[in-house]
């Protein structure tokens, strides 16, 4: 009993010394200087506030300069119209006739059916794509090009490859007014009835 | 579970928070001040930190964490509570966030604490004895075990056992701690103990004095 209370007693002494040793450890020396350190960094973080809002500007003003610079520089130059198809709108689409024009030879590089532009019948428009300005709005100049059978003109580089033969107007269609007919329906004419007598010849006993 | 926690303040007996008025100037924003709050409760917060955690490195990155929190949030301290325990608190619940963080479960399991290549671990850092030759190695031999034995306990009796056993808390400011009943922390201490010894019994360790 005595041998078993020591033995106890000797555990339980081992198990403090443990439980001390193992938690009497001391922090870093520099705990607080960093503490403090992290603290005060907000108020760093302020001060620096003001040169960083400085270097914003600067590179708003900046990005508004080339922005204004690139929106006053000089227009290009008008698009020659291709399609010539009188005082045409540039919702007017000309139609012409199925049979391409001839082409001059080892001028034109054919393109392929699946990259020819799309067309309306034999024809297609091409507008200027619309340029967003980032201050205000401005008119932008769209244009109708007339690729008059697509295989003489190349679209992307809008340079006419083949001569384009001008167009002739059709003449106008008239149609004539329409008349209303007047339809009156006949008199209807029966004829009378007569009755005749029937004659029958008489039964006979067999 | 709400713990109810006397004006206390670590061995010091129940009265006045001496941290109080450092507590008041740190509100108004004196940093001065809230460095000296940090440098009077160092010790326990690093300490509760090591018994979470295991590894000065990792409490010393929750202490400091933990001070910074406290720093943010002392406005909203009204002194219901001892500065110390309400800083345990904060620095407890730090401590358990990083215990349950996957970047520490990962480095642990790659290099694990108990390794004993690992300098940062607590049990590296135990002071050597100046003893004989012989009774320096069965007294390692007992503590080693001792130190294995605790980091087998469930955490819950593992934490109450190190923090009572500390010294630099009391059962009140430890049931605030850990959020349970001064009767449920004397409990686990008990148990831990009770556990510790029959583990050791049935490895055959008998103290020879």
């Amino acid at each position: 009993m005595t041998d078993k209370f020591a033995d106890e007693t000797a555990l339980d002494a081992a198990i403090d010394r443990a439980v001390r040793d193992l938690m009497h450890v001391d922090p870093p020396a520099d705990l607080r200087d960093r503490v403090l350190a992290e603290i005060s960094g907000g108020s760093t973080t302020r001060a620096v506030f003001w040169p960083r809002l400085g270097f914003a500007a600067v590179a708003v003003i900046a990005a508004m300069a080339i922005g204004l610079t690139i929106l006053n520089r000089p227009a290009p130059a008008p698009v020659t119209r291709i399609s010539d198809a009188g005082p045409s709108t540039p919702e007017t689409v000309a139609r012409v006739p199925a049979d391409p024009p001839a082409r001059t030879p080892g001028t034109a590089t054919p393109i392929p059916p699946d990259r020819r532009p799309r067309t309306r019948g034999n024809t297609a428009r091409v507008e200027e794509p619309t340029r967003s300005a980032p201050i205000e709005d401005r008119p932008v100049q769209a244009a109708s090009i007339d690729t008059a059978g697509a295989l003489g003109v190349d679209v992307i580089g809008l340079e006419p490859m083949t001569p384009v033969t001008r167009l002739q107007a059709h003449e106008r269609i008239t149609v004539a007014p329409l008349e209303t007919a007047h339809f009156a329906p006949l008199p209807l004419s029966l004829p009378p009835i007569t009755i005749e007598r029937m004659e029958n010849s008489p039964l006979t006993d067999r | 579970m709400t713990v109810t926690e006397p004006r206390e303040s670590g061995e010091a007996a129940a009265g006045p928070d001496p941290d109080l008025i450092l507590v008041r100037r740190a509100q108004a924003g004196d940093t001065d001040a809230f460095g000296e709050l940090v440098q009077r409760n160092r010790k326990a917060v690093f300490r509760a930190a090591v018994a979470a955690l295991g590894s000065t490195t990792d409490a010393d990155d929750v202490a400091q964490e933990a001070f910074v929190l406290a720093y943010r949030k002392i406005g909203g301290f009204r002194g219901d509570s001892a500065f110390r325990t309400w800083l345990l608190a904060i620095t407890w619940r730090k401590a358990l966030d990083r215990r349950k963080s996957v970047g520490r479960w990962l480095r642990l399991t790659v290099a694990p604490a108990d390794s004993d290549t690992d300098t940062t671990n607590w049990i590296e850092q135990m002071p050597a004895d100046h003893r004989s030759q012989e009774e320096d190695l069965a007294a390692a031999q007992l503590q080693q075990t001792v130190r294995r034995l605790i980091k087998t306990l469930p955490r819950k009796l593992r934490d109450a056992l190190l923090l009572s056993g500390s010294g630099d808390y009391s059962y009140t400011q430890i049931g605030f701690i850990l959020g349970v009943p001064v009767g449920t922390v004397k409990w686990r201490v008990s148990e831990a103990r009770r556990v510790l010894k029959e583990k050791m019994t049935a490895l055959g360790h008998a103290y020879d004095g």
